[in-house]
């Protein structure tokens, strides 16, 4: 019967700071957020001197490599395409054109020069015949 | 016996092998619950690949089965017993990770290492949560479990889960997977509250291009450094980031391929599947678990809050400005977290593209969450 009581009066849920103070409290807390900064950090620390550790190791292939993934960004010379790429270039044109011609540079577009959206944009506006209007 | 009195006695006997017959409210409610997630799941589209299997899991677990025929998880020898045994001992949250790591691009992280720390503070939500879980007479285990809510990471937390509260795996996998799904609701109004129009105007500058050896030697050197400091980590970050390098190398394309595409749909399938059906109401509607909801949003808030506030700070000294609604993406919820920064972002200014710039935090989130439940596990186990 006491017990019967004793439940009936417990409530949802009970609220208490005792916890807090013990070793698996606070402490704790404190601990966990300072392994997690400290291995972050770590980590920070080590993104931050790789590319000059690599610099470092083998600088001629650090160079390079930079380089060669900002080659994007910078136009490259004929010599970088590949014999294939041009070849079929060579050849797309001879199609196209189907009279004699000279292909006097070939270089590789950046993302920004947006060569194809523009060539679309000028095909799409090519399309439309302007008509001329006379005013009266 | 008359023709009535049989055929009433046969119906009878029919009923009690229907699941009818033992169906409660609470299986009821849990069905409709179910219902609810396959819905918002399908309509509007609250991570489905998600939401989709604990919603139909959940109705398969809440049908409730006749004394002869045991079918649940909680039943020795069924069919979803052993599907289970992979959440129950931690077999399938290491494999998500090592699908994750195979699609994780750490790039943006490595060409801007500052918005690591933006990862470690959305982790402190973690930690505040746990101290929260304790002051409602959680045990620290419990607790522990609890709060990695606010690294809302779903694998992780069942991780942590099986291991240090199993009795309460069902309600933080549903907890932290529907936070994750709500990530779009949770976080704007916090991030808006916390930053102001100007800040929220901030550009950063695009990232550097990151070359192919450093995105080789990270995941190798974060492993050893993360498993060194928090060797409870070992078995999420391990796979994590053996997952990166089979992505990375170059000569294991298969192997990646496989990892983030058809494994880790398999996983996800019977983890979601599973964590649904283990939510029986007669183990899971319980007062503990509206505590657990409620504890779980509170860490998800706290660990945004922690992410943007952290930004401000790192503002004071920084001379590159960071927009601080890339610190919301310090929670782990992967991408989900990163394109709500995006989206916030991009209210005030349409031009403005914080996406890649998120990312770096929310990858290292994943890790901070994951260096969290190591320290949790090491600490609070046994």
């Amino acid at each position: 019967m006491l017990l019967l009581a004793q439940e009936q009066t417990k409530p949802l849920f009970e609220f208490t700071t005792e916890p807090l103070w013990r070793d698996s409290g606070i402490p704790l807390a404190v601990m966990g957020i300072f392994v997690v900064f400290s291995a972050l950090l770590l980590v920070v620390f080590c993104i931050s001197t790789l590319p000059r550790a690599l610099n470092l190791i083998s600088p001629s292939a650090a160079k390079s490599e930079p380089q060669a993934a900002s080659s994007s960004a910078v136009a490259a010379d004929e010599d970088e395409l590949p014999e294939e790429t041009l070849v079929v270039i060579a050849a797309a044109v001879a199609e196209v054109l189907d009279r004699p011609h000279r292909i006097v540079k070939i270089r590789g577009l950046s993302p920004t020069e947006q060569a194809w959206s523009i060539e679309g944009r000028m095909k799409h506006h090519l399309s439309h015949r302007i008509q001329r209007r006379d005013h009266k | 016996m008359s023709t009535t009195e049989y055929l009433s006695s046969k119906a009878a006997q029919l009923y009690e092998t229907t699941a009818f017959g033992s169906l409660e409210w609470g299986n009821v409610l849990m069905i409709l619950i179910g219902l609810a997630f396959i819905t918002l799941a399908i309509t509007k589209h609250y991570e489905p690949l998600l939401l989709v299997p604990i919603g139909f899991g959940i109705v398969v677990g809440n049908i409730p089965s006749t004394a002869t025929m045991s079918l649940s998880v909680y039943d020795e020898g069924t069919v979803l017993r052993y599907l289970y045994f992979g959440v129950e001992q931690g077999v399938y949250p290491p494999l998500i990770f090592l699908g994750i790591g195979a699609m994780t691009d750490f790039s943006t992280m490595l060409s801007n290492p500052k918005l690591v720390l933006l990862g470690a503070a959305a982790q402190i939500g973690v930690f505040l949560t746990y101290l929260g879980a304790l002051c409602l007479a959680f045990t620290p285990a419990e607790a522990g479990a609890i709060g990695i809510i606010g690294g809302a990471d779903g694998p992780t937390a069942i991780f942590l889960a099986s291991r240090l509260a199993p009795e309460l795996l069902g309600a933080i996998a549903i907890a932290a997977y529907s936070y994750m799904a709500l990530v779009p609701v949770i976080q704007p109004p916090i991030m808006k509250l916390l930053t102001s129009k100007e800040e929220r105007l901030i550009r950063m500058k695009p990232s550097r291009e990151v070359s192919r050896k450093e995105r080789i030697i990270f995941p190798i050197l974060a492993f050893l450094i993360c498993t060194m400091l928090a060797p409870g980590a070992i078995v999420l970050i391990g796979m994590l980031f053996f997952g990166n390098l089979l992505k990375e190398c170059t000569v294991t394309d298969r192997l990646a391929l496989t990892a983030r595409s058809a494994m880790i749909d398999i996983v996800t399938i019977l983890l979601g599947f599973c964590v649904g059906a283990s939510t029986n109401a007669q183990y899971f509607l319980k007062p503990q678990s509206i505590l657990i909801f409620g504890l779980g949003a509170l860490a998800f808030g706290i660990a945004t809050a922690c992410g943007v506030l952290f930004a401000k700070f790192m503002n004071l000294f920084l001379k590159e400005k960071i927009n601080p609604l890339v610190g919301a993406a310090g929670v782990s919820a992967v991408p989900d977290s990163a394109r709500v920064v995006q989206i916030v972002g991009q209210e005030e200014d349409p031009t403005n593209f914080l996406l890649m710039h998120a990312m770096a935090p929310n990858v290292a989130g994943v890790i901070g969450s994951a260096i969290a439940a190591g320290v949790l596990w090491s600490q609070l186990a046994g």
